[in-house]
């Protein structure tokens, strides 16, 4: 070979070694997705879901129980869907199992005492067949509650309002659905510092069965009590309900479906002061870390300086929402926080509201701006049935209420459209828009919005509510 | 001291001796037993040695073994008073020595010594005097060479547990008087040997059957095992000519016949309990040492090793009674005996022993001449050589725990199970995998049954030789493929050296990727056969062309069946040297020495062969669809070109190294010239070809699956090894033309820089195993095996493919693969090629990984499937993690029939409740027809039943989860079951009443004829490349002369 030759074998192998250097650039991603977000929290079920499981963990079904409970299921979808309902009762005893179908667009409200009547009701619905919601309610204690069901056992739950203050009780429910028994690690943020009794470290709940912890006997007169479950093995799902029995004037019962992580950003929709109404905003920090959060006040129709609280590691701070709210004006809540943490509200509404509109109800911050919410059912109350679309993004949305049509009854009706600006709120009366009880409401939106429903009045389940709707996360 | 007058009754010639030998003298009576036949000019000085000894009783019996002309004359010329005794010819060396039982009575000792001996005068008092002094029984003098006594050829001789001598006398070495120690020895040689005469009648002489080779060695066996002592006595020296004709020309002694006496000598002589060990690992180590000799192309001494089995085996009637005998002078423990034998592995050093230093080696070297002694000891000093062996030390200091412990179960390398198992896999028209096939049984499993029959049975052993073996047969078929292209020497050592340590083999062992390994141990081999073919190679002759193709497709049709994407070898290495062409064709020239076109048809054809070798398999083939898995794609690439350029494709190799090798492969482009640099272009643009490969897919679709990385590295791997080797040709011929300048600085330190690769492959050596775990999880999950009596079930696993213990099937980033009972074995891997019924587990693990159930277990429960095994790494104890997919573990989490047992650390391991046995009996209607896939809830626990082998269940639907197929028979009772489909996708039976249920594939007859058809493939081919030297390739046949 020549020279010549050699050059041009030279040039060719060192080219193609500096070219593929050149457009390397260190990049070769896998395929993996070990960091793909992995979606809790309720949610409505992916079309394409062949079984989707929720879970209800408070609750009582025997006579004369604290908490009276019943389930409902809203099919979403357009298919006939099918709900296996178990309740379980304990790990010794075969759960009792019912089966119902649900039409397109229709809601099954069920006593979960119909089914097992028992002190320690771990209900678990299965829906096959149609992407379906379920919620439920507890009534108890001249007050009624309502929310949505886990859709996910998971390693850690967090709640931030709570009290045991005299005349409060606390009941922490955890519903271990799996055949292994879970071990938890219980532990309160209080005012008066972090409390972990030895009694619930190392908690066992065993395999399909609920549990139900009394907070109040653990962290006794404490006006903050802030609850932090994490699993040493195995999962669970957690719910806490706040009981108050007047002694302070607050008389209720409130239900909260705990968060499954620590964050950044919460939103609350449905704020609003008033004679006799009140509304505090729990702060809890369960890291290691001090954090500043910023809560962001939002009136209807005007602007409050954000609100820098400090939070100290391991404690729990309350904000009075009401303090800088003139009073009738309602108001959305944002929360921000360098360090991950959980918020939550402790809303109260006593005398001169009537008295089938007091109670008390908690509702943890949503932390999922969603495109398409559902309200299921979508009214319960003949008085103030009130969902809020928030908006917390920076460009306005359009929000549209409809009625998920009835198996025959042709397409969802049209029930309302909003225009929403940049961090504002709207607030429709399911009352006055017609929309009929034990329906299924739709809310969508032309970007991420986030839906709260305020519920008083209900002759059925009487009192007050709060409650954060399902998002569709993949619409 | 004078010696008397001999004993003679008179002149020798035509005269038969008398049998009494005359009174002596002074001392014992010693008869000197000569053994000749056709002697040369040497027995006068024999016989004058002897004659001319100081040793007053001495007589020399002369016995002819039957000389074409009769020495008598010559004898008594020489030892008027020796006797002389003719015998028919034919008669081996032993036999006749032991006509002295007949004819020589009153001596108390016999010398027998070789016609070509010189003894010295005082040999015989000394050997005599230590007889009496130390009470031997034998005594043998110290053997010098006859033309140079200063050098030593043996002083006494041990043995190794299994019998191989071993002088302990290094070749040439110089006689010191280092040995002049008188001592036990376990035996002396023949040559000159004096024996106690009753013992001798005693032991019966010598066994003739152990005659050539171990004559010797089995007398003085014998008379050990009696309680008799053996000494060598170096005072009393003897010189050796080494030109008895019975005992010393080349043919005298083959390495068959040698094989078969000494393994006669061992099982006559060793204890039955030293039997017990000795024979198994005898035999194992022979079968070892068969395949080194066949792949180092020494067949006669491979078949000497079979001889010597199949010869004792076909005398065993005469062994035993010979044993018996043996054994019944026994008054010693072998125990006793040991002190006298090489210590250590026995076989292994003794075929280091019988390699480098015996006294056959010796021999051979002595017969080869003093000149290639020499040869030999300074090849042994060349760099090249002290490389070659430093680097077969490391290999087998990093291959120790492989070899002693165990090669583990990871990733694709199953365990082979027992030969019957795998032959009845390959001969069952059903497969057992994944959820059944009636796809052709992968060939590798008849493979697998070859070499396991090789080991008799020991399939184990089989699958450890196959996976160590692998490395070192890819640097030999490096150096072959070296030394056709750089010439023999040390650029073919360095570039199978270059070869040997890259850390691609390392790696595929790492992670257990056998068909990688296969690739790497067979690609050199196939790319010699390929060039050949090719015409790059001008020195094949035409006549072996067919030999050629054959033997390389049958390479080809082997390391497909191992991996079936090293089919695309052939055209891959077309397709370099396309590439390489027009940069290495001369000026002017048409062509460069080998022709594209011819390579071309060549490739063609030996990739044919290899398909054709393989038949029926790949026809299943054709009905891949997306099931690419059971082609091997299954694995992304995860690398940076850094990686790709180093061949750090997992834990083996050392960073940096890997660049210096890469420029000392770069170097050669400068440094080389002429055809050098000829072939360094070709090497490169293959190298490069393979690289591009690799890293466009991880560059531009690193989603894309893809065969083990390890396998497509390979030709890059043998590019850039060829390349280093031919630099240092270049080196050692190109550079020295050249003035001082860059090119000699280059070179020499490439060749320092090389050191560094070398360094991390002692490195990876360190812990004998070549980072692959010490543990697997069969090992740890083989309790499940004992659940099999509760009803068939499967384990499906699921995680990254990456690590997966299985041939995975790949969904999204999760990877899957279904064993049957418990762990895998080989059976199971390489899942059918069309998916069929088995897609559905696919199904399930895309339910799974989204997340869109919480009852997995009732859609795996019909398939059988109990145990998910979700591991997060190689093996236990592995350091590196390679998690399974974030949504798949939170999946598995949620599932509400699936139980999270106490698996090992490293893998999570769940219990399905809602298994159904493979073979079970549902109630009536339960199990749905149709596309149903969770099963309905009247499928709670105790509802179902399973069948087990002649028990009685109970009226039902018996679901057999296999994939649906007509030929699927189910029978209770003698009565056939109404067969239909169930759940979609599996068998099912309406058994009406209470009975035993059984089932057969009713196709399985037409398994066998196909099964001969692919044995008379092989056997056809076999017969062909044997035969083929008669023909010549089409295109290679020379034109006929127009004139």
């Amino acid at each position: 070979m020549t020279r010549r030759a050699r050059a041009v074998v030279i040039a060719v192998v060192l080219g193609c070694l500096l070219g593929a250097a050149a457009l390397d650039r260190g990049s070769s991603a896998g395929g993996g997705d070990g960091d793909a977000f992995v979606a809790l929290g309720p949610r409505v079920p992916e079309a394409a879901a062949q079984t989707a499981a929720w879970y209800c963990a408070y609750g009582t079904s025997e006579p004369g129980g604290r908490a009276d409970e019943r389930v409902f299921i809203a099919n979403v979808g357009t298919r006939l869907a099918r709900a296996r309902v178990s309740v379980s009762s304990g790990p010794d005893r075969a759960a009792q199992m019912r089966t119902y179908d649900v039409q397109p667009g229709a809601v099954s409200g069920i006593r979960v005492a119909d089914i097992l009547a028992t002190p320690e009701p771990g209900v678990l619905v299965e829906v096959t067949g149609s992407e379906a919601v379920v919620t439920h309610a507890v009534t108890g204690n001249g007050d009624g509650a309502i929310g949505p069901c886990a859709r996910d056992a998971a390693p850690a739950w967090y709640f931030a309002a709570g009290t045991t203050v005299r005349g409060a009780e606390l009941w922490l429910a955890l519903f271990n659905p799996y055949a292994d028994d879970a071990i938890v690690n219980i532990g309160f943020l209080t005012d008066a510092g972090p409390l972990a009794p030895s009694e619930l470290q190392g908690f066992v709940v065993p395999g399909r069965s609920r549990v139900t912890v009394p907070v109040h006997d653990q962290a006794r007169r404490d006006n903050l009590v802030a609850t932090e479950v994490i699993a040493r093995r195995g999962r669970v799902v957690a719910e806490q309900s706040q009981v108050l029995d007047g002694f302070d004037g607050r008389r209720g019962i409130a239900l909260s479906l705990g968060s499954p992580g620590l964050s950044r950003r919460f939103e609350f929709a449905t704020g609003s002061v008033s004679a006799g109404r009140t509304e505090t905003l729990v702060l809890a920090n369960p890291g290691n870390t001090p954090t500043s959060a910023t809560v962001r006040t939002r009136l209807d129709g005007g602007a409050l300086e954000p609100e820098v609280v400090s939070v100290a590691p391991r404690t729990a701070v309350s904000v009075d929402l009401g303090a800088r709210v003139p009073a009738g004006v309602g108001f959305s809540v944002g929360v921000r926080s360098p360090v991950p943490l959980i918020a939550e509200t402790l809303t109260v509404q006593r005398e001169p509201f009537p008295q089938n509109q007091r109670g008390i109800a908690t509702a943890v911050g949503e932390r999922r701006p969603a495109r398409r919410w559902v309200v299921a059912p979508s009214r319960v109350s003949g008085t103030a049935d009130l969902v809020a679309a928030l908006n917390p993004t920076s460009r306005p949305v359009t929000v549209r209420f409809r009625v998920r049509g009835v198996a025959d009854a042709g397409l969802d009706a049209e029930a309302a459209t909003r225009r929403v600006p940049a961090g504002r709120r709207v607030l429709v009366n399911l009352g006055e828009l017609g929309v009929a009880e034990g329906g299924l409401l739709l809310v969508d939106a032309t970007g991420p919005v986030v839906v709260e429903r305020d519920a008083s009045g209900n002759p059925r389940y009487t009192g007050f509510t709060v409650s954060h709707a399902v998002p569709d996360l993949d619409h | 001291m004078d010696r008397t007058a001999p004993p003679s009754d008179g002149p020798l010639p035509a005269a038969e001796p008398t049998g009494e030998l005359a009174e002596p003298v002074t001392g014992p009576p010693v008869v000197a037993v000569v053994v000749t036949r056709d002697p040369g000019p040497w027995l006068e000085e024999a016989l004058e040695s002897l004659t001319g000894s100081d040793y007053p009783s001495l007589t020399v019996l002369v016995l002819d073994a039957g000389s074409a002309v009769d020495p008598t004359a010559r004898v008594a010329a020489i030892a008027p008073g020796a006797f002389v005794r003719r015998l028919p010819p034919g008669a081996d060396w032993a036999t006749v020595a032991n006509d002295v039982l007949e004819v020589v009575t009153g001596a108390t000792f016999l010398l027998f010594v070789h016609d070509d001996v010189v003894l010295d005068p005082d040999a015989v008092r000394l050997l005599v005097e230590e007889a009496y002094r130390s009470n031997a029984a034998i005594l043998g003098p110290k053997l010098v060479d006859y033309d140079r006594p200063e050098v030593l050829l043996e002083v006494g001789l041990a043995i190794d547990r299994l019998g191989v001598p071993h002088s302990g006398i290094e070749p040439g070495e110089l006689d010191q008087e280092q040995h002049d120690a008188v001592r036990d020895v376990f035996f002396v040689s023949s040559t000159a040997m004096l024996v106690r005469a009753d013992l001798f009648g005693e032991l019966h002489g010598f066994d003739a059957r152990t005659f050539p080779g171990a004559e010797d060695l089995d007398l003085c066996w014998r008379a050990r095992v009696a309680g008799a002592r053996v000494l060598v006595v170096p005072d009393a020296r003897a010189r050796h000519r080494r030109a008895d004709k019975l005992h010393d020309p080349e043919d005298a002694v083959s390495p068959a016949a040698a094989e078969r006496s000494r393994l006669r000598a061992l099982l006559k002589s060793a204890s039955g309990w030293s039997l017990l060990y000795l024979v198994p690992i005898g035999f194992v180590l022979a079968v070892v040492e068969v395949i080194a000799f066949f792949l180092t192309r020494r067949a006669a001494r491979a078949r000497a090793l079979v001889g010597a089995w199949t010869w004792n085996l076909r005398n065993l009637g005469d062994l035993r009674a010979a044993r018996r005998e043996t054994q019944a002078h026994r008054r010693v423990p072998d125990v006793d005996l040991r002190f006298l034998q090489v210590r250590g592995s026995a076989r292994v050093r003794g075929y280091l022993a019988g390699s480098l230093h015996t006294e056959d080696r010796m021999r051979a070297l002595s017969r080869r001449g003093r000149s290639a002694a020499d040869t030999a000891t300074t090849q042994l000093r060349a760099p090249a050589t002290i490389a070659a062996l430093v680097f077969a030390f490391l290999l087998l200091v990093g291959s120790r725990q492989l070899i002693f412990g165990r090669v583990p179960v990871i990733g694709q390398l199953p365990g082979w199970p027992g030969l019957s198992e795998l032959l009845a896999t390959f001969t069952s028209a059903w497969r057992y995998v994944d959820l059944g096939s009636t796809a052709p049984a992968p060939p590798d499993l008849a493979v697998f049954s070859l070499a396991s029959t090789l080991v008799l049975g020991a399939s184990a052993l089989a699958r450890t030789i196959v996976v160590v073996g692998a490395l070192p047969l890819g640097v030999f078929g490096a150096w072959r493929l070296g030394r056709r292209i750089t010439g023999p020497g040390s650029a073919a050592v360095v570039a199978a050296l270059a070869y040997g340590i890259n850390p691609l083999p390392r790696n595929a062992l790492a992670a257990g990727r056998f068909g990688a390994l296969v690739l790497y141990a067979l690609a050199p081999l196939i790319v010699v056969g390929l060039l050949r073919l090719g015409g790059y190679f001008p020195d094949t002759p035409d006549r072996r062309r067919w030999r050629l193709l054959i033997g390389t497709g049958a390479l080809v049709a082997l390391t497909t069946a191992a991996w079936p994407p090293a089919l695309l070898l052939p055209l891959v290495v077309l397709l370099a040297l396309a590439l390489a062409e027009p940069l290495t064709r001369p000026r002017g020239a048409a062509r460069a020495d080998g022709s594209v076109r011819a390579l071309l048809t060549g490739a063609l054809a030996v990739t044919g062969i290899g398909l054709v070798l393989l038949l029926p398999w790949p026809l299943a083939y054709l009905r891949a669809g997306d099931r690419l898995a059971a082609l091997g794609f299954a694995f992304r690439v995860d690398l940076d070109l850094s990686d790709i350029l180093r061949f750090q494709t997992g834990p083996n190799g050392a960073g940096v190294s890997g660049w210096i090798v890469l420029g000392a492969a770069l170097l050669v482009l400068g440094l080389a010239s002429g055809p050098r640099l000829v072939w360094a272009t070709r090497a490169w643009i293959l190298a490069l070809v393979s690289l591009a490969i690799v890293w466009g897919v991880a560059r531009f679709a690193p989603d894309t699956l893809m065969p083990a990385v390890e396998g497509l590295l390979v030709p890059a791997a043998l590019g850039i090894s060829l390349a280093v080797g031919l630099g240092v040709a270049a080196f050692i011929e190109d550079v020295s033309r050249f003035h001082f300048g860059w090119r000699q600085v280059a070179a020499i330190g490439g060749a320092v820089a090389l050191s560094f690769p070398v360094f991390a492959f002692a490195l990876d050596s360190l812990d004998g195993r070549w980072h692959m775990p010490g543990d697997d999880w069969n090992e740890n999950l083989a309790w499940m095996r004992s659940e099999a009596p509760d009803g068939r079930f499967r384990v499906l696993w699921l995680g990254a493919p990456a690590i997966l213990p299985v041939d995975p099937v790949v969904h999204g980033d999760v990877g899957y693969g279904i064993t049957n009972n418990g762990p895998g074995d080989t059976r199971t891997s390489l899942p059918p090629p069309n998916g069929g019924a088995s897609a559905r587990i696919g199904d399930a693990v895309d339910l799974l990984r989204a997340r869109r159930t919480v009852r997995i277990g009732s859609v795996l429960g019909p398939m059988g499937i109990r145990y998910l095994a979700v591991p997060q790494r190689a093996g236990p104890g592995v350091d590196r993690t390679d998690p399974a997919p974030a949504t798949l573990l939170v999946g598995l989490a949620e599932q509400l029939d699936l139980v999270r047992l106490e698996g090992p650390p490293g893998l999570d391991l769940y219990e399905n409740r809602a298994w159904i046995p493979g073979a079970a009996v549902l109630p009536p209607r339960a199990a749905p027809r149709g596309e149903v896939a969770p099963l309905p809830e009247a499928l709670a626990d105790g509802v179902v039943r399973p069948v087990l082998d002649g028990r009685r269940v109970r009226a039902g639907t018996v679901v057999w989860s296999e994939a649906y197929a007509g030929a699927w028979q189910a029978s209770s009772d003698g009565r056939e079951l109404p067969h239909g489909r169930v759940f979609g996708w599996a068998n099912g039976y309406e058994l009406s009443r209470r009975g035993t249920v059984s089932f057969e594939f009713a196709n399985q007859w037409w398994r066998y004829p196909v099964v001969v058809l692919e044995l008379a493939l092989v056997i056809g081919a076999w017969l062909l490349w044997r035969g083929s030297a008669r023909f010549t390739l089409p295109w290679r046949r020379a034109p006929k002369d127009e004139t």
